[in-house]
């Protein structure tokens, strides 16, 4: 267990390091950053002047460790638009995204497990082909067209709910409910076929034969090891639900990392891109990692050489 | 966007059963495909969409990127004895449903060049890695998990800011956002697959390797890839519509569906339609790759019929 525990860490390595060099290079792609930053008209001087300041003459290999050197030590660079370490303008932005995807997520696993048990339990009815129509529509719907016909419903057409910012709980509804969506779709359609797996499985037959009632069967020999292998899914939708958030924020002008995110691209703020692509994406990989290691003390029958 | 990972777990249950002759399996597989009245109906819509992508400009209701402010948010006119715009027109007096159809042509090259190019690469890649293993195996892998931990929009988007949002650029990004998730599958497809007999006789005949992957290898893993492509589809068109939707997909007189959601965007209260009718046209769109992608599952994984 802690051999596999460390070889899963040691694997992480690598990939962070692929991050962090594809995140270097991505500014590095257009030729010259700095003429970037400065736009088409800028001077020859000014531009000659920034690459020294932001030490583009030096070899790239000193560049890169530069780099590596200040992400270590949580230096991400300074925003070129608000001229302020991006570190700090991340993460004032976390809590309306973390805000956001909890709630989306809760709400996608609560009406996703539910629905999804119900459809297998109702295996081939009207209900559950239904349900899986709903659900194949769910996945085919852009997230951001989902955003925007809840905003002509709710908002401009029958003015029921607040369409843009953070405030109050009602500000919630929407974006959470749109973001959760694509999630819940997948999990209905990952918990159903888990279910109907499990619904054939011996143990069930048995606890049923002794007399125990539905709802016990359901909860304590069904779910438990239909949802096992969910937990893996879910984790592999970290970063479609940043993706969701992307999206989602812009659309709903949430105050979170995701619309920060394309303002940043949208002005070209290189240091600003670099940092929320490098940190979002080690979040994910770390997140993979958890769940991997975590596994083994929610299924036993796992093991580890 | 990804997802669907029974897709490609049942697709791959197939792969280690296959009989490895190129042409004649694929054509057993279709006429089963075909049996189906479903399929049938599934193809004739993907039929009469590639159909649409073929009118000329010239033949559609208005000129799809004429600008005429005077005709400005013009009402639907369905229903109407007018038949001007039946969808009505968008900020720039532009008719909707011509504008519909002009952008189908974009939208579905985009993706499809994008799916062709991340099938080759992923499937290339995970031939490789499951073939070899080793070194080979693990440098291919870690890329991978890297590549698996973007996210895709923020990735696409990035990308095509710095080498800006032309045509080819927009695929090429496309594609590099999705060849791991092939590589993964076609990996541990291969994996059981190189264990099995023939691939064994094949050795001992003394084939080359590159001989044993295209002819021995490759052969079963057309049905999974397939299937993961038809899905693919669905998402590149997706993922294109957000980053044209965000301002940067290609530029005009190309248009997309996520480009045309993105101008209507900002005159939801006036014009709902300019917004609404292009994104049914995604919806459907994926929708119809989405269910093929199901149906052919079922046909190439007996296991799965009457399942999901």
């Amino acid at each position: 267990m802690t051999a596999y525990i460390i070889r899963r860490l040691l694997q992480t390595v690598p990939a962070l390091l692929g991050i962090v060099l594809v995140t270097f290079f991505l500014v590095r792609l257009t030729g010259d950053p700095a003429r970037l930053v400065l736009g088409e008209g800028a001077t020859e001087q000014a531009v000659l002047a920034l690459r020294q300041s932001l030490g583009l003459n030096d070899p790239v290999l000193t560049q890169f460790l530069r780099f590596l050197g200040g992400v270590l030590r949580g230096d991400f660079g300074t925003s070129i638009r608000y001229r302020e370490p991006v570190l700090g303008l991340f993460w004032e932005r976390v809590p309306a995204t973390l805000e956001l995807g909890l709630a989306a997520y809760l709400l996608a696993v609560s009406a996703g497990i539910t629905v999804g048990v119900y459809s297998a339990l109702r295996w081939n009815t009207t209900q559950d082909r239904l349900i899986r129509l709903l659900v194949l529509v769910g996945q085919a719907v852009p997230g951001f067209y989902l955003g925007l016909l809840a905003i002509i419903l709710f908002g401009v057409h029958w003015r029921l709910l607040p369409t843009g910012g953070r405030g109050t709980p009602a500000h919630l509804v929407l974006p959470a409910a749109t973001l959760a969506l694509f999630l819940a779709a997948l999990i209905v359609r990952f918990t159903r076929s888990m279910v109907l797996d499990v619904l054939r499985a011996d143990y069930v037959r048995t606890a049923r034969a002794k007399g125990l009632p539905p709802r016990t069967v359901i909860t304590r020999h069904l779910l438990r090891n239909a949802l096992i292998p969910l937990i893996t899914v879910l984790a592999a939708q970290t970063s479609v639900l940043f993706s969701g958030a992307v999206v989602t924020e812009t659309v709903f002008a949430w105050p979170g990392i995701g619309r920060f995110a394309v303002q940043a691209i949208s002005t070209r703020d290189f240091p600003l891109i670099q940092a929320t692509v490098l940190i979002l994406t080690s979040v994910v990989l770390l997140l993979n990692l958890l769940v991997d290691v975590a596994y083994v003390w929610l299924d036993p029958r796992i093991t580890y050489q | 966007m990804s997802g669907q990972p029974e897709a490609t777990e049942t697709a791959l249950r197939g792969a280690g059963t296959a009989v490895p002759v190129w042409g004649d399996r694929l054509g057993r597989r279709g006429r089963l495909f075909l049996r189906s009245g479903e399929n049938r109906v599934l193809l004739a819509l993907l039929a009469a969409l590639l159909l649409l992508c073929a009118v000329p400009v010239a033949r559609l209701p208005a000129n799809p990127i004429r600008v005429n402010v005077a005709l400005r948010f013009e009402t639907p006119s369905w229903g109407t004895a007018s038949g001007a715009h039946v969808l009505g027109t968008d900020f720039l007096g532009r008719d909707v449903l011509s504008r519909i159809v002009y952008a189908a042509r974009y939208t579905l090259f985009i993706s499809g060049i994008a799916t062709v190019l991340a099938t080759a690469s992923g499937t290339l890649a995970g031939l490789l890695a499951g073939y070899y293993g080793g070194g080979t195996d693990a440098a291919i892998m870690r890329a991978v998990d890297m590549m698996m931990a973007f996210p895709v929009i923020l990735l696409v988007l990035a990308l095509v800011a710095v080498l800006g949002p032309s045509l080819f650029n927009v695929i090429f990004v496309l594609a590099l956002s999705a060849w791991a998730a092939y590589a993964r599958v076609i990996r541990s497809a291969v994996l059981s697959l190189r264990e099995m007999d023939f691939v064994e006789a094949a050795r001992a005949m003394g084939a080359r390797d590159t001989r044993i992957l295209w002819h021995h290898l490759l052969p079963g893993l057309v049905s999974p890839i397939v299937v993961i492509s038809t899905f693919q589809l669905a998402r590149f068109i997706l993922t294109e519509s957000a980053i044209s939707f965000l301002g940067l997909g290609v530029a005009p007189p190309m248009a997309t569906w996520g480009g045309m959601i993105g101008d209507g965007r900002n005159y939801l209260y006036e014009a709902w339609w300019v917004t609404a009718f292009p994104g049914a046209a995604i919806v459907g769109t994926v929708l119809i790759f989405n269910f093929l992608g199901d149906a052919m599952r079922d046909a190439f994984d007996p296991f799965t019929i009457g399942r999901r």
